[in-house]
């Protein structure tokens, strides 16, 4: 009896292909159809990201690019920083020359072009064309806040794809963000967000600020401070789409962005690095127009009436 | 009750005598037991006998997981060692039959080697070793290699 592998059941096959790495997946679906389209369906991805703990060598963010969400594999290996940052500096000196121009003070910047955020376990998408305000009256001017402004995903296309590894998962609705709480989707919280800038600790910070779902209370307040010391006079990174925190290695990644062209980049706990390191995207695909429409009424109902509340709020003007 | 044996049957007629506590690792005797068939032979349809002979092996050796380190090592070791015997066409069956007979930690096992083989293949090569045929177009296949070109050695920048 010889048995081939396209006899046996999906099942085994997804088994096996669960773990594969998710750059040699590439070839998997390059093999035949039927392995393409298995590696792509959904119930396929949602077991491919539970099973994410099973390869720690690897990261995963999320990075929208073009408007599109990307969920991406991040390998990162034990370089040292300094050393990299220096073959980094001698393969752009080109480019680098450019990039001085822009100011250190990257505050504005870092906050309109942040995307897609992943920290501890909580994911903001972020809006590119929505107003980004900066709030600083309540601070001193060296400090700013900005609240930022957020795209709302459909739950279905998030949540089954990152609900496993992440306890929260954040879909988020203009100025607001939304957090769904992991064991009931059917619940969440609001959350507000705010990026900001410590001068003195030269560190940059990240608050959330959360309120439950009907009132304004405010249920905590989650304080992630970023793993960063930025160098003074240093070339400050010009984060674009968004970034991830690796808080356990001290790292943070993300997108560097020069004339359109995307530049992967890894910023360490002493200055920073940067590379073009492996990594490979699987895109989440947005919910097609006829999609939304075959939404329950219930899910419909909760949506308006998510709507509506955020417009109250944004009316109070509550930070 | 665990010094009790059991009595598996393969396809092919082969018998094979195990403790009781080793046919409780496959699941499917497992769940047949506590159904209260107080049975001693069970008849297994799917497995021939020389997969099922394997499968009790692994079972034998994993009979009593132990929580220490030292036990953990040493039956991942063994689990390694054990698969370096089989090639693909075993490995396949060997699947099938821990899917059938409901094993976990075999079915993981063999997954894992068969998904780490994968991974360093090309298309070709896989298609190649698990003889799957190339059902592409030239077209078609160039799309899904755009499509999957996501690796920065290839583009700097992503196209949507």
């Amino acid at each position: 009896m010889t048995t081939m592998i396209s006899n046996l059941p999906t099942v085994l096959i997804e088994e096996i292909f669960v773990r594969v790495p998710l750059k040699s997946l590439r070839a998997v679906r390059l093999t035949c159809k039927s392995w393409n389209t298995l590696s792509k369906s959904r119930s396929f991805l949602k077991l491919y990201i539970s099973k994410t703990a099973t390869r720690e060598e690897e990261s995963m963010m999320i990075a929208m690019m073009n408007f599109d969400l990307y969920l991406m594999r991040v390998v990162v290996d034990d370089v040292d920083p300094s050393k990299a940052f220096k073959k980094k500096r001698k393969r752009r000196k080109k480019k680098e020359s450019i990039a001085f121009k822009r100011k250190p003070c990257f505050l504005d910047e870092q906050v309109k072009i942040s995307q897609v955020f992943h920290c501890e376990g909580l994911l903001l998408c972020i809006l590119k064309e929505d107003d980004t305000r900066i709030i600083s009256e309540e601070h001193p001017k060296n400090n700013f806040f900005a609240v930022v402004t957020v795209v709302f995903l459909s739950t279905e296309t998030l949540t089954g794809v990152l609900k496993k590894g992440t306890q929260k998962t954040i879909l988020s609705i203009t100025s607001y963000v939304l957090i769904l709480q992991e064991r009931d989707l059917g619940r969440f919280c609001l959350c507000r967000l705010a990026l900001y800038m410590d001068h003195e600790r030269e560190a940059l910070q990240l608050y959330f600020s959360i309120t439950n779902q009907i009132g304004m209370s405010l249920i905590y307040g989650l304080r992630l401070r970023l793993m960063l010391k930025w160098c003074r006079g240093a070339y400050v990174p010009h984060i674009c789409d968004g970034f991830f925190i690796d808080e356990e290695k001290k790292i943070a990644m993300g997108f560097e962005e020069e004339f359109y062209r995307k530049t992967f980049i890894i910023i360490g706990e002493d200055g920073y690095q940067s590379t073009c390191r492996q990594k490979i995207l699987v895109q989440i695909k947005k919910p097609a127009r006829g999609k939304r429409k075959r939404q329950s009424s219930f899910e419909k109902r909760l949506f308006d009436q998510n709507m509506l509340r955020l417009e109250a709020f944004k009316k109070l003007d509550f930070f | 009750m665990s010094s009790n044996k059991i009595v598996l049957t393969s396809s092919d007629g082969e018998s094979f005598e195990v403790e009781e506590v080793v046919a409780r690792k496959l699941q499917i005797v497992g769940h047949m037991l506590e159904d209260d068939c107080v049975i001693n032979e069970i008849p297994l349809q799917n497995v021939t006998g020389d997969i099922l002979s394997m499968v009790i092996e692994y079972c034998k050796t994993h009979v009593d997981e132990e929580e220490s380190e030292e036990a953990q090592t040493k039956l991942k070791t063994w689990d390694e060692e054990f698969m370096k015997k089989f090639d693909i066409k075993t490995l396949l069956q060997i699947i099938l039959a821990a899917n059938y007979l409901n094993v976990k930690g075999l079915l993981d096992l063999v997954s894992q080697t068969i998904a780490d083989t994968i991974k360093d293949y090309t298309p070709e090569q896989i298609r190649e070793v698990f003889g799957v045929e190339n059902d592409y177009t030239e077209e078609e296949e160039a799309e899904v290699r755009k499509e999957n070109a996501w690796a920065f050695d290839e583009a700097d920048t992503p196209k949507p």
